[in-house]
């Protein structure tokens, strides 16, 4: 997809929910779904103030615990893809742990680590995790050795094989997984902040709105928590596409 | 003696042994091909002499060193997916040059004398490209391009490191016969201008006696002494003369059954 092509999308795609919207604020016609023309200047009002704040809290969470999982997951992932018997002992235990719906643990998390930011970015980074380490794996796994080989001989060590090999061999993937788990991180972190804080889109959507019975506000709220989802996945996707150039790329020689 | 394989013995973990007491060398410059039935440790020899396995007894020598690692000076060409498939032509010929200036000139990954000047690095890049013909195809990804521009790649990348020993598996097996035999000239020209001592492995009998100058011929099971021939083959002469290169192809042939 051209860049023009990608921007008109997400224009007509922007336009379209709107409408729905719209509509559908018509049809049911009650104060739980307001008409977004009510709320969209409240949001811009809001989003210059108190709800930019609570907007800034809840992306440096989310952002935090990516980066966490990231430097944890991709090394993790690389030993086990590149050191079978490692694979071998780990892999069922990572099988078990892989579906556990890691949200069940937050009153353990909070107990064990206190109510603090830390346990909240814990838990999003824990989920991230696992979706990283396993396609990391994969993809360690699946190298050819005649590549390694082949840099190897050119004088690289481990460091270099690293830098030169592993890493871009697995940046594609992780993208992916993270394009991918960005929706549950978001949804997790409405869940983590909806007690125990006092900034964040969720505390925010749930304290201060919802029980409170501002619908619009409420609804300046979800618009701020579905601007954070949509701009950590096109931002993801972004670099996925810039990443990618040699696999979409494929004119003919 | 560029080469010297010194009473090496190897086996892969439990399995039978592949070296028992096994001992030959390459002159400097000299071109020695290997061919043996698949199974018969053709890649294990190039592994060892490339640094990339150890033998469990004996040693290898490599221009009077023995070899415990990847030897800067070592190139090495393998049949397919050395190139790294996300990166263009040009970057995967830069990446031994980028991999020397990583760590420096510390001895162990690349020479301690290696000139790290970006700007001399590149006029290599581009010297090589363009003497390997794939100039043209500088911003193409491996998969743009054909088996044997890949393979094109391969060398003007191994070349850029300035080696003096050119180790090759089974470089052009998987190439159309045109091409691998444009190929094998290519690689006996360049071995000749810059006196590059090469070991090649193949199963091609024409192949072998095209490029070697000697012929070393393993075999399946252990391999003890070495079955070495004088090859007149590569000689211009009979290379142009039908009658003569196949007689020299049915003498390998005869070695090669006689070794199974």
């Amino acid at each position: 997809m051209t860049r023009r092509a990608s921007l008109s999308s997400a224009l007509i795609g922007t336009g379209m929910f709107f409408l729905l919207w719209q509509i559908g604020a018509w049809l049911v016609h009650r104060p739980i779904l307001p008409p977004p023309l009510e709320v969209l200047p409240i949001f811009a009002n809001l989003m210059a103030g108190e709800l930019g704040l609570h907007f800034a809290a809840s992306a440096g969470r989310v952002l935090a615990a990516v980066a966490i999982a990231v430097v944890t997951a991709v090394p993790a992932g690389l030993a086990l893809g590149q050191l079978p018997l490692l694979n071998r002992i780990f892999a069922p235990l990572i099988a078990i742990l892989y579906p556990i719906p890691k949200i069940v643990l937050l009153p353990v998390i909070y107990v064990l680590m206190g109510i603090t930011d830390v346990s909240k970015i814990f838990l999003i980074a824990l989920i991230i995790f696992f979706q990283i380490m396993v396609v990391v794996r994969d993809e360690a796994v699946n190298l050819h050795p005649e590549l390694i080989l082949s840099v190897r001989s050119l004088g690289a060590g481990r460091r270099a094989l690293f830098r030169y090999v592993y890493f871009p061999a697995s940046l594609p993937a992780v993208l992916t997984a993270l394009r991918i788990s960005i929706g549950t991180a978001v949804a997790v972190l409405f869940i983590a902040e909806q007690s125990l804080t006092n900034y964040g889109l969720g505390y925010y959507i749930v304290v201060e709105t919802y029980q409170v019975l501002l619908y619009p506000q409420m609804y300046a709220g979800i618009l701020g928590m579905s601007l954070l989802g949509v701009l950590l996945y096109f931002g993801v996707y972004t670099l996925e596409q810039r990443i990618n150039r040699h696999l979409h790329d494929n004119g003919k020689p | 003696m560029m080469i010297a394989v010194e009473n090496i013995g190897f086996a892969y973990g439990n399995h039978e042994t592949v070296f028992d007491n096994f001992s030959f060398t390459v002159a400097r410059g000299e071109i020695l091909a290997v061919i043996g039935p698949s199974g018969g440790g053709k890649t294990t020899l190039l592994y060892l002499l490339a640094g990339l396995r150890m033998p469990r007894s004996g040693r290898v020598c490599i221009d009077g060193l023995p070899l415990t690692r990847p030897r800067p000076g070592n190139g090495l060409v393998l049949q397919d997916h050395g190139l790294l498939p996300w990166s263009t032509v040009r970057d995967n010929v830069a990446l031994g040059l980028k991999i020397r200036r990583f760590y420096g000139p510390d001895g162990r990954h690349s020479p301690d004398d290696a000139t790290l000047d970006p700007a001399a690095a590149d006029q290599k890049i581009t010297h090589w490209l363009s003497r390997l013909d794939i100039a043209d195809l500088a911003d193409k990804y491996p998969t743009q391009i054909s088996r044997g521009q890949r393979q094109r790649t391969a060398i003007a990348r191994t070349m850029t490191l300035d080696p003096d020993v050119l180790l090759m598996d089974e470089p052009f097996s998987a190439l159309d016969a045109p091409t691998s035999e444009n190929l094998q000239d290519l690689v006996s020209g360049l071995a000749r201008e810059s006196n590059l001592t090469t070991v090649i492995v193949t199963h091609h009998i024409q192949e072998a006696v095209r490029m070697g100058q000697r012929i070393l011929v393993v075999r399946r099971g252990v391999n003890r002494r070495p079955q070495i021939v004088a090859n007149a083959g590569c000689d211009e002469g009979v290379r142009q003369d039908p009658a003569a290169f196949n007689h020299q192809c049915e003498k390998v042939r005869a070695l090669l059954g006689a070794s199974r």
